[in-house]
């Protein structure tokens, strides 16, 4: 195999090196550089909505703004700049722009405190305009969700639809998507809280999607546990061939998925030490 | 035998008003008649420019232009004009300035300062008919490429043209195509950019719909050069008579060997499909095109990496606008140094506008690049509607900025436009006289634009919110101190953060307003004043005492009866009831209406 080309790049004036086509965000978080984001996830796709990462590069003596979680390295000697006027002019006007669209959202607030950006009054807010729709709405668009349930996991139950303001996230038709698996892996990536799931009385509620399911018992200990049979179903799919592990005694992958974390661990030890024996 | 060709335009403006059946009403005719000496056809092209005057027809070869005709003209034109020669004077243009008549088609001064290149064979062939487009020589220049050039050749004669994008951009076309060329990728596209999303703009619909041949030619030479086996054609889905043109015009191509496996014997092989646009402004975006035409939503990517090295499915691909490709073939037949010799030294070839707005012609008009706006507003389009003023022009569409009166010797070149804050875009341009309220006008556009927005960018979708709230405000008489700080600070976080250039150049129409308007602004935040008296908030109807006779004509408009008086007597008005429809002071005889 190739080698990947090294190149030398200048962040701040400060030499860094880096692969041919790294991601200028990963490279600068690597070396300890500060850059604020809220659409990006190391393990989805990068997307480029927020413009929170943005920083000025120069190249051929021009400078210009990029996004650094979707600019790839390509050039020798390019130059970074993480915190020129320009950036900070473009990373406080987003910060207002975010307090006006969701200005309850508390991980927007803490973004403005952390870059001391106060809320611009003459800006109008989402709650201004439609108190009853948006108090609630905390989403701030970053796709984080989308992406997660569609290109990690491939299951296609939520997407964006209309254009502009009135863009969101929602399933097919509106209505609770047949596609979900009730996983929370949409939870899991959201930063604000919007997509949030609720667990009540052995029911599970990925809330902004109307999507509900009953949450299993263990196979083991029969206490509740917060699967769904969908989501162990997916992770059997997934995991079809050959169990990473020696079941010993239970050799059903479907049978090891449906236990609790609890069971899970007691059964791992048991193995391992059964598998001491044979070695 | 002598010949007689009676061109009709069947494009889309003249068959809206009837030119389908003025056609087939001819037809009709003269089958029905044997007594003249005359060999005559009758013919339906695409459209001539001057849409306003349509139905519009030319008599070759005496280029008589008659407009306005209806279908039961027919009859008088085959009588008069066909069987006798005779000019039929309520079918000539008349001047509007001079009052003149005019019989030619090339003494009309709407056509007298064109140069009309692209257009040029729009009102001379069918476009259903591929032989009509061979007769003007058409696929002249896909044969001496495969005689005599080879990739490089093509590319480096394109490079040498300076042909630069229509599209908007202006990128150097040959540029692109050498970075698609150049690739080690096997696998290339190539796409014409048929999205024509600028609200009034229907250049490119008109050049597809007239002569789809050339925008194909120049596609299929586009193709070899760069070394692409298939092609696309992305139509906006509103124009289905260029889709119907340019289909018909594929299999005519294909028959005549000049699509499809090895093209005249050459060994290249290459075949185009047409897709039919999402419907969105924005899917005319490069990468937001390439999504729709793979089947993704068509929304806008960052585009570190090119197109011409990762476009459609990863693969390198040369997008260009339909203008940019229907230029190939003349740079081809008649060589770079021809090309460069028609505009100026960086913006080489012609224009295509859409001119529209408070002029007396309006329509889509072709000329050399560098031609000055005051030529084009006032000797093509001749001059202001009424007896008003002109007050600006917006060139480039709904994104592009308003030029102010006194720049009107601006030569319209990509640098000169993109020096003042406008752009040459894709050709729209529209003129407005001195009723027009200049923050009302930037409103206009930045609601466009936000309606538009795909909404995946934080500093176009909130930023642009904002800016028409803004703008709303200072319209309705909120206006506050510190607000044109403001909006100059969300437009800078657009134009440098937005992702697209949707975002991007969004904000151009209120950044050159407030460059060269800046008065008006002021007026409406700090006087609650608008002095064009077009911002209903800010005005007020009032009855001039001195001037009224009491005449009712007011008091009958008046759809929410607030004008109340009797005869001959000044009547008078209740402000509280006026919803300031203005009727009123369109219908007083005698000026005695005040607008405040
Ligand atoms: C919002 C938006 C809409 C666009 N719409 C069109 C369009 O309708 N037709 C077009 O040719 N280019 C359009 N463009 C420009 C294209 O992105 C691209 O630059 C162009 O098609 C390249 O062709 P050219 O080099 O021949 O100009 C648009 C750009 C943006 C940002
Ligand atoms: S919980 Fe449902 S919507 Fe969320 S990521 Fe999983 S499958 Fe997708
Ligand atoms: S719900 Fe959360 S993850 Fe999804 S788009 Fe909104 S803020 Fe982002
Ligand atoms: S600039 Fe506007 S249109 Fe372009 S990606 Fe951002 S939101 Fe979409
Ligand atoms: S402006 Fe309209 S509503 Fe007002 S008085 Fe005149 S006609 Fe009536
Ligand atoms: S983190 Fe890069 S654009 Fe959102
Ligand atoms: S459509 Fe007839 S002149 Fe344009």
């Amino acid at each position: 195999m190739q080698n990947k080309t090294t190149l030398s790049i200048y962040v701040d004036g400060k030499k860094i090196s880096a692969a041919k086509d790294d991601n200028l965000l990963d490279i600068l978080n690597k070396n300890d550089f500060k850059i604020p984001t809220l659409c990006y996830h190391k393990g989805v796709p990068s997307y480029g909505a927020c413009r929170l990462c943005s920083v000025e590069i120069k190249e051929k003596e021009k400078t210009k703004i990029i996004t650094s979680c979707t600019y790839p390295i390509r050039t020798d000697g390019l130059e970074v700049f993480t915190n020129s006027s320009e950036v900070l002019e473009i990373r406080e006007m987003i910060i207002k722009l975010l307090l006006a669209k969701t200005p309850s959202s508390e991980k927007i607030k803490e973004l403005a405190k952390t870059y001391g950006v106060e809320s611009e009054d003459r800006f109008v807010t989402d709650e201004d305009k439609d108190k009853k729709r948006n108090k609630e709405n905390l989403c701030i668009l970053c796709g984080l969700c989308v992406r997660t349930c569609n290109d990690v996991l491939n299951k296609g139950a939520i997407s964006f639809v209309n254009r502009g303001i009135d863009r969101k996230v929602a399933p097919p038709f509106e209505e609770p998507p047949k596609e979900c698996i009730g996983c929370e892996a949409c939870s899991v990536v959201c930063p604000t809280g919007q997509a949030k799931t609720k667990i009540q009385d052995s029911r599970k509620y990925i809330d902004p999607w109307g999507a509900e399911f009953d949450v299993i018992k263990c196979g083991n200990c029969e206490n509740l546990y917060f699967f769904t049979d969908q989501t162990i179903n997916e992770v059997n799919y997934k995991t079809k061939s050959e169990s990473e592990l020696n079941l010993g005694s239970v050799n059903e992958d479907s049978e090891y998925a449906r236990y609790c974390p609890k069971c899970k661990r007691k059964l791992n030890i048991k193995n391992f030490k059964d598998s001491k024996t044979l070695i | 035998m002598k010949k007689k060709v009676i061109s009709i335009c069947c494009g889309t403006g003249c068959n809206a008003s009837g030119a389908g059946t003025l056609f087939s009403n001819l037809k009709k005719k003269l089958n029905n008649i044997k007594d003249i000496e005359t060999e005559i056809t009758v013919k339906n092209t695409g459209c001539h420019g001057f849409c306003e005057q349509g139905p519009v027809m030319v008599i070759k070869p005496d280029n008589i232009f008659y407009r306005q005709v209806r279908p039961e003209d027919a009859d008088t034109i085959i009588e008069k004009s066909i069987k006798r020669n005779e000019i039929i004077e309520e079918l000539l243009y008349e001047d509007p300035t001079t009052g003149k008549k005019i019989v030619k088609e090339e003494d009309i001064p709407f056509y007298q300062s064109q140069q009309r290149l692209l257009f040029g064979y729009n009102g001379d062939i069918n476009p259903r008919d591929i032989n009509d487009y061979i007769a003007t020589g058409g696929y002249e220049a896909l044969k001496k490429v495969f005689e005599n050039m080879n990739q490089e050749d093509v590319i480096k004669e394109v490079k040498d043209s300076k042909l630069r994008g229509r599209g908007g951009g202006g990128f150097p076309t040959g540029k692109k195509w050498e970075a698609a060329f150049l690739t080690e990728e096997q696998d290339k596209y190539i796409i014409c950019n048929a999205d024509e999303g600028d609200p009034g703009c229907f250049q490119d619909r008109s050049l597809i719909e007239g002569n789809p041949h050339l925008v194909l030619e120049g596609m299929i030479i586009g193709a070899y050069a760069v070394g692409a086996s298939k092609g696309y054609i992305y139509v906006r889905h509103e124009y289905p008579l260029a889709v119907n043109n340019f289909s018909h015009a594929l299999k005519q191509a294909r028959e005549y060997g000049y699509i499809g496996e090895n093209i005249l014997g050459s060994g290249f092989s290459f075949d185009v499909k047409i897709t039919r646009g999402g419907g969105a402004f924005v899917c005319g975006e490069s990468s937001a095109l390439v999504a729709s035409i793979e089947g993704k939503l068509g929304e806008p990517r960052d585009k570190y990496v090119r197109n011409t090295e990762q476009g459609l499915w990863g693969k390198p691909t040369v997008l260009n606008n339909v203008k940019t490709w229907a230029s190939v073939p003349f740079i081809i037949n008649q060589g770079a140094k021809w090309f460069t010799n028609i505009g100026t030294k960086d913006s080489t070839g012609t224009m295509v506008f859409s001119l529209t707005g408070k002029v007396n012609n309006t329509g889509l008009v072709e000329v050399p690049m560098g031609i000055s706006l005051q030529s084009l507003v006032f000797d093509i389009g001749g001059g202001i509607k009424g007896d008003k003023k002109l007050k600006a022009v917006q060139t480039g569409g709904p994104s592009g900025g308003c030029i102010p009166e006194n720049k009107i010797d601006i030569p319209l070149d990509y640098e000169k436009l993109t020096e003042i804050g406008s752009m040459m875009g894709s050709g729209g341009m529209i003129v407005m006289d001195e009723s027009t309220c200049m923050v009302d006008v930037s409103k206009y556009f930045l609601n466009f634009t936000q309606e538009e927005s795909c909404g995946k960018c934080i500093p176009c979708r909130e930023g642009g919110r904002q800016l028409v709230e803004i703008l709303n405000k200072i319209t309705q008489g909120e206006g506050k101190e510190g607000d044109l700080v403001l909006i100059k600070e969300v437009s800078k976080t657009m134009q440098r953060g937005a992702l697209c250039n949707l975002g991007r150049l969004a904000p151009n129409p209120v950044i050159t307003t407030l460059k060269y308007f800046k008065n008006e602004y002021l007026s409406h935040i700090y006087d609650k004043h608008c002095p064009a008296g077009v911002c209903k908030d800010l005005i007020s109807y009032s009855i001039i005492e001195e001037e009224c006779r009491g005449c009712q004509k007011c008091i009958k408009s008046c759809p929410v009866d607030a004008i109340s008086g009797v005869k001959k007597e000044p009547h008078s008005l209740d402000q509280e009831k006026c919803t300031k429809c203005g009727s009123c002071y369109e219908v007083c005889p005698f000026d005695a209406i005040l607008v405040k």
